[in-house]
């Protein structure tokens, strides 16, 4: 685990491997990690303690069939 | 190290179907159909490492199993990690600061709404997002005084679905929506063609359709391109009606209702304050009634992000039975034949007719 | 039904783009998406997932 971490804070600054996320300790050696740690980055908005959804995504009346 | 274990990323979410499952991708805005039995491995023995799922079923599915997580980590729904307690799931509790959240505003020749006092009173209320439906042939001046009520305010988003007339092309339709910056998507019924035109640089889309929406008793259809695949939707699904929640709806006559296809109005807007609408004691009676209250809906894997129809329903004497208009069967994981061919034949409806 | 379906069944097959669609051709009714942490209004990024 610790050489798999190793080699992913290579790839940063030394600024970024003080500031690494701790998450980074629990993942699993695999093919995919580098896609794990993007997509844990990509929906960091998605996994925090609190929200405020002001989007409005649904539709409002459904009038219109099934498109062709 | 503790055996890893697999932990769905925290806007993925599980729900089972009775003939199969989905995970919703709150984020990516997708879902992904899984199988009954990998609902019960990522629930039931969600935190146990895959050799003690592989011996909670003695063996008999290890290969089937390895398959399913290939496909969850090939999807991007999952990983392998040592401290699942890391990774808390997303909380879904929702709420809203808002009294009413969206409005229809319906519109026809022999309609006479004052627009600037409908749209302070939405305001209000705290409205966000508007769907104006014009029932008529239109033209871009019938739009201007609505538009013009709309251009200060809270509101946020408005949809426009609209008649065809000659002067709806897509240039004069393109200049509205750069002019008026909360136009979010501009269906153009009762055109002699569909064609859909290119988003425009703020992502709208101006969009024109043959088919005829005459009434709002042509509302209420439920398929796949009505799905809504987000955390509000799917938070808000949980507990109240997609649909109805934190709905006002005027209709083409002035009435105001929770939606313009049910038969129970709270006064005319001539008269009564949408306020004093809302505060009437059964206006939000049918907000609480969510899918999982609702037949055959309560056993659909796309309960959370499907918006329910309680105006038109397979059983006018049942408030909790299906939305007439769904030909979805969850129990055979098949869509049937158009409802509305089957209701021609003489199913019931709950809605104005 | 076999307890454990295999994943190439047609019914976990996903819906095509054009069953998707959404309806009208209209992407979406969209408002501006404004989802924040309302616990901390300045979260540390850097020190993402830390519950230490």
């Amino acid at each position: 685990m610790a050489d798999e971490r190793d080699d992913l804070f290579a790839r940063l600054s030394p600024a970024g491997q003080e500031l690494a996320p701790v998450i980074y300790r629990f993942l699993v050696p695999s093919p995919l990690r580098d896609a794990t740690i993007m997509r844990l980055v990509e929906s960091r908005p998605y996994r925090a303690g609190g929200y405020v959804c002001a989007s409005f995504r649904k539709p409002i009346s459904k009038c219109c069939g099934q498109d062709d | 190290m503790t055996e890893p274990v697999f932990t769905l990323f925290a806007c993925c979410i599980p729900v089972r179907g009775a003939r199969r499952s989905v995970i919703c991708d709150l984020q990516r805005q997708s879902f992904h159909f899984i199988p009954n039995g990998l609902y019960e491995i990522l629930t039931e023995h969600a935190g146990e490492s895959i050799a003690a799922i592989h011996a909670a079923y003695d063996h008999q599915y290890d290969e089937e199993i390895v398959e399913y997580f290939a496909f969850l980590e090939q999807h991007e729904l999952g990983f392998w990690c040592g401290d699942p307690g890391r990774f808390p799931a997303i909380d879904l509790h929702w709420e809203t600061p808002e009294r009413i959240t969206n409005a229809i505003l319906d519109v026809d020749e022999h309609s006479d709404h004052d627009y600037g006092k409908i749209l302070a009173q939405l305001d209000d209320l705290g409205c966000k997002a508007l769907e104006v439906r014009c029932f008529h042939r239109c033209g871009v001046g019938d739009l201007r005084p609505i538009l013009e009520a709309a251009r200060c305010g809270r509101l946020r988003s408005i949809d426009l679905l609209i008649g065809f007339g000659p002067e709806l092309t897509p240039e004069a339709l393109a200049a509205v929506a750069a002019e008026h910056k909360r136009v979010s998507s501009i269906v153009v019924h009762s055109a002699p063609e569909s064609r859909v035109q290119p988003p425009d640089p703020r992502g709208v889309v101006v969009a024109y359709r043959t088919e005829v929406i005459d009434s709002p008793r042509c509302c209420g259809k439920i398929h796949p391109g009505y799905f809504t695949v987000d955390l509000e939707t799917f938070a808000e699904g949980r507990k109240f009606n997609t649909c109805l929640n934190r709905k006002l709806s005027v209709d083409a006559r002035g009435e105001i209702k929770g939606c313009p296809s049910l038969p129970k109005s709270y006064g005319n807007v001539r008269d009564v304050p949408l306020h004093s609408a809302l505060a009437q004691r059964d206006f939000s009676a049918l907000w609480s009634i969510n899918k999982d209250q609702i037949a055959v809906c309560k056993d659909c894997e796309f309960r959370y992000i499907c918006t329910d129809c309680r105006a038109y329903l397979s059983d006018e004497s049942d408030l909790y039975s299906k939305p007439s208009k769904c030909n979805y069967d969850p129990y055979t994981a098949e869509w049937q034949p158009p409802a509305e061919e089957r209701t021609s034949a003489g199913s019931s409806t709950k809605g104005e007719s | 039904m076999k307890k454990m379906e295999r994943m190439d069944d047609k019914l976990f097959k996903p819906l095509t783009a054009a069953q998707q669609k959404r309806a009208g051709g209209a992407v979406t009714t969209q408002t501006a998406v404004t989802i924040y942490e309302t616990n901390n209004p300045a979260p540390d990024f850097q020190r993402d997932g830390d519950q230490e």
